[in-house]
């Protein structure tokens, strides 16, 4: 804490400049279309955080270089790494990162065209390097696979989640509703009273049939760029976000940071 | 006992482990279906016989009670109005009798639920098992044991089929969108991702000759080879060739 007194000045500062430019940010995200949102080029303010983390003696010289190379243009396979550890940790289905996919795979395309010109040796690290990428893109897809068979139903009735889901996506949750529902009905539930055939129905008590993520599930998240001051549900006082600080919290707390690009789940 | 069988269903549903599955419980079923038919079957002649008791009462006691004759419907519930403080004693009577008939009414109907909910666990949990055993089948639901197939209602083979179906109507989509004019290998394993180009594999079933980047290979059972991993790849994901030394 100590650390932080020396430099609250600077901070204050900081956190300044910096709500002017999440107010941008949002206007920026909400101006473009959701399908569409470009990795969140470093702004003006994580510029000056890594100044600020720059000038403080005691942190170490490894982070400096992380923060460094973090604030570099994200590429297309950094993009898809974090969403596909963000989708992996995170109890509801995030956006579809549809432009990354795309992009990552025309690359691919352009890699193995080179592969046949290169002699054998440099063809096979190409290969190597195309092969990995592939798994990523097949274990990113598939997890979104499995937490859309989880909650399909769901998924599907709320707008919301509807617009994270590819058109691909949307069909296989569509026909999944379906063919569950195929399967009970004609396993048992057509051989039930009438009154008992619905599979939408609330009971008394507030308990639904149709499955929700638990958005209060607890994750762990790393800050990218520095909040500030963020107030927790759970605690009193505001606590200090920073960059690279590591935080276990209800997914719900964070939510809005996520979706913003300034925490990542871990 | 009441709602016996649900339970035993429910706890047949537990008892599914990763690598093994009950035989399809059909009898169990559909005994409990037949006890939730006949539940439901109790219920519509105990609202009746309720609905004639309180206009019976309603008759007798003519400004006593304000039962609306059409309270008992569908929602069995416990709202006995509080001024039924019967003046005789054949209409406290009565009353008693209304409701007992209430509380098993409501007895019942929760039984109704629970039933619906047992069984829908019961086959959710078997549709789970069956999807990710399509999964570490790369989808093939005619690759699916005999040993197991047998094990599992026609309907349920009807749903691995339909499953496999939409899945890969799923993949071809992807990679028309993706990547055209070349695959994803859907078939390589999803877990863990690829660390070298070539493996080293025994074959553990005969799988016939197959065609390489380099040319054909016989894989004969019980013979070592040293491939690419991608060619070979979805044979060692359903078992017919073991990797050697994995990394």
């Amino acid at each position: 804490m100590d650390t932080q007194d020396s430099f609250t000045g600077a901070l204050d500062s900081n956190l300044g400049l910096y709500d002017g430019d999440s107010t941008n940010l949002e206007a920026r995200l909400a101006a473009s279309d959701s399908m569409d949102v470009e990795p969140q080029t470093p702004s003006t303010s994580v510029r000056i955080h890594t100044t600020f983390g720059a000038d403080e003696a005691e942190e170490p010289a490894l982070d400096q270089e992380e923060d460094e190379e973090e604030d570099m243009d994200e590429d297309d396979l950094s993009l898809l790494v974090r969403a596909w550890v963000n989708e992996r940790s995170s109890p509801e289905i995030l956006e579809y990162e549809g432009a990354t996919l795309e992009n990552l795979m025309e690359l691919v395309d352009f890699q193995t065209q080179k592969m046949a010109t290169q002699q054998a040796t440099l063809a096979n690290i190409l290969k190597m390097d195309v092969d990995r990428v592939k798994y990523l893109v097949r274990s990113y897809l598939r997890t979104r696979l499995a937490k859309i068979e989880e909650h399909a139903r769901h998924y599907i009735k709320d707008t919301m989640y509807r617009e994270r889901l590819s058109q691909n996506e949307l069909e296989y949750a569509k026909g999944y509703v379906e063919l569950e529902e195929r399967h009970v009905r004609r396993s048992f539930l057509d051989q039930l009273p009438p009154h008992l055939r619905g599979l939408e129905d609330v009971a008394a008590e507030g308990l639904e049939m149709v499955s929700k993520p638990d958005l209060d599930a607890a994750v762990f998240c790393r800050v990218r760029t520095t909040v500030g001051e963020f107030q927790f549900e759970a605690s009193e006082a505001p606590i200090v976000m920073r960059r690279n600080n590591i935080f276990i919290t209800r997914y719900s707390i964070i939510r809005n940071l996520l979706e913003d690009g300034k925490v990542e789940l871990i | 006992m009441l709602g016996d069988e649900a339970f035993r269903l429910a706890k047949e549903a537990k008892d599914i482990a990763a690598d093994h599955i009950p035989a399809y419980n059909e009898e169990q079923v559909r005994l409990v279906t037949q006890e939730t038919r006949y539940l439901w079957t109790r219920i519509e002649e105990m609202i009746a016989s309720l609905n004639t008791a309180v206009a019976n009462q309603q008759r007798s006691g003519s400004s006593q009670t304000q039962l609306g004759s059409s309270q008992p419907h569908g929602t069995p519930g416990q709202q006995q109005p509080s001024q039924s403080q019967a003046a005789n004693t054949q209409q406290s009577a009565a009353q008693a009798e209304i409701e007992n008939t209430n509380a098993q009414t409501a007895l019942y109907f929760l039984t109704l639920n629970r039933n619906k909910r047992c069984l829908l666990a019961y086959h959710h949990r078997r549709a789970q098992f069956l999807r990710s055993l399509l999964w570490t089948l790369h989808l093939a639901s005619s690759m699916i044991p005999a040993s197991l197939s047998l094990r599992l209602s026609p309907e349920e083979q009807n749903y691995a089929r339909d499953y496999a179906r939409l899945n890969s109507n799923y993949r071809d989509a992807v990679e028309n969108q993706l990547c055209p004019s070349d695959s994803l290998n859907w078939a390589a394993d999803g877990e863990l991702p690829p660390r070298d180009l070539f493996i080293e594999v025994r074959v553990v079933k005969d799988c016939g000759e197959i065609v390489t980047e380099n040319g054909v290979v016989n894989l004969q059972a019980g013979t070592q080879h040293y491939l690419h991993r991608s060619d070979v790849e979805h044979l060692v994901t359903i078992g017919y060739l073991e990797h050697i030394n994995p990394s």
